[in-house]
């Protein structure tokens, strides 16, 4: 099994009066199946763009909204993070990411991207990994 | 205005053939500005003895004036014992599982439903034992619904 070495750093000089600054690091064993950091297109419909497919296994999932159509175009378009019974759980704006790790009580269920609007020209460029908890 | 930065590294030197480094960042903003968040919950740590499901942020459920503004939270399972965990729950929805050790960071969103079974509400957290389990967590936002005094 391999070790994935996520690290999360929190900074601010000013939003109280004792500066926040911290970082947490968590060693993962992961296996497959993974997906290495991807791109994908997604649309206004949640269905056509399943980043993580059905298990009931804990997957290690970043995703990043890269606040462009194709890379270069920018977009302001939010885009819901859903499981693939259609339920959001995130909104992800331009340039925000997270990083969870995503189970569904142990359903068989995945992950897609929704663009939150209606028209099929709306897309959004994505990027995402996922690794599945070994 | 406050700036907080949030930012990510994901490495590994032995997943696949080429070594994984990952790194991105991002100022936190009020919702669709690009002015800094200037609240948070402050980094708190709990100790809980049950298995209870209980609310880490509660839902906003009486005025949309919080709905669609920016909210991101952090939590850390802080066990050392591998087999513990918690259940993290937005809603009624299950989304993520932590194990000991594992942190998550993600945004919480009030935004009104704009389809079908889409709740976004209270931040709920279950852990696995009652022995005993320690749990950092910390919200950086712009707005919250405190409850009416009684």
């Amino acid at each position: 099994m391999a070790t994935l070495t996520p690290t999360l750093t929190l900074v601010s000089t000013d939003v109280t009066s004792d500066e926040l600054n911290f970082s947490v690091t968590d060693s993962l064993s992961v296996a497959a199946p993974s997906i290495s950091v991807s791109t994908v297109v997604a649309t206004a419909t949640g269905s056509q763009t399943i980043i993580v497919p059905a298990s009931t296994s804990i997957a290690y999932l970043y995703i990043r909204h890269t606040g462009t159509t194709d890379g270069s175009t920018g977009t302001v378009r939010q885009v819901d993070v859903e499981n693939t019974d259609d339920e959001a759980f995130a909104r992800l704006s331009s340039e925000e990411w997270l990083f969870i790790p995503f189970n569904h009580a142990e359903a068989n269920v995945g992950v897609q991207l929704h663009v939150q609007h209606s028209s099929p020209s709306d897309v959004v460029l994505m990027e995402y990994a996922y690794w599945t908890k070994g | 205005m406050a700036t907080t930065t949030a930012a990510l590294t994901i490495s590994s030197s032995d997943l696949v053939g080429d070594a994984l480094s990952l790194s991105t960042s991002k100022e936190l903003h009020k919702a669709d500005t690009t002015i800094g968040l200037d609240q948070t919950s402050g980094l708190a740590n709990t100790y809980l003895t049950a298995t209870t499901n209980i609310d880490l942020f509660g839902a906003i459920i009486d005025t949309p004036a919080f709905e669609g503004k920016s909210h991101w939270v952090y939590i850390h399972n802080k066990s050392e014992t591998p087999t513990e965990y918690a259940t993290i729950t937005i809603g009624d929805k299950v989304v993520g599982r932590l194990y000991a050790g594992d942190w998550m960071w993600m945004p919480w969103d009030h935004a009104q439903d704009t389809h079908g079974n889409n709740k976004h509400a209270d931040i709920e957290l279950a852990p696995s034992v009652a022995t005993g389990m320690w749990f950092e967590y910390c919200m950086i936002h712009e707005g919250m619904q405190l409850s009416t005094a009684v």
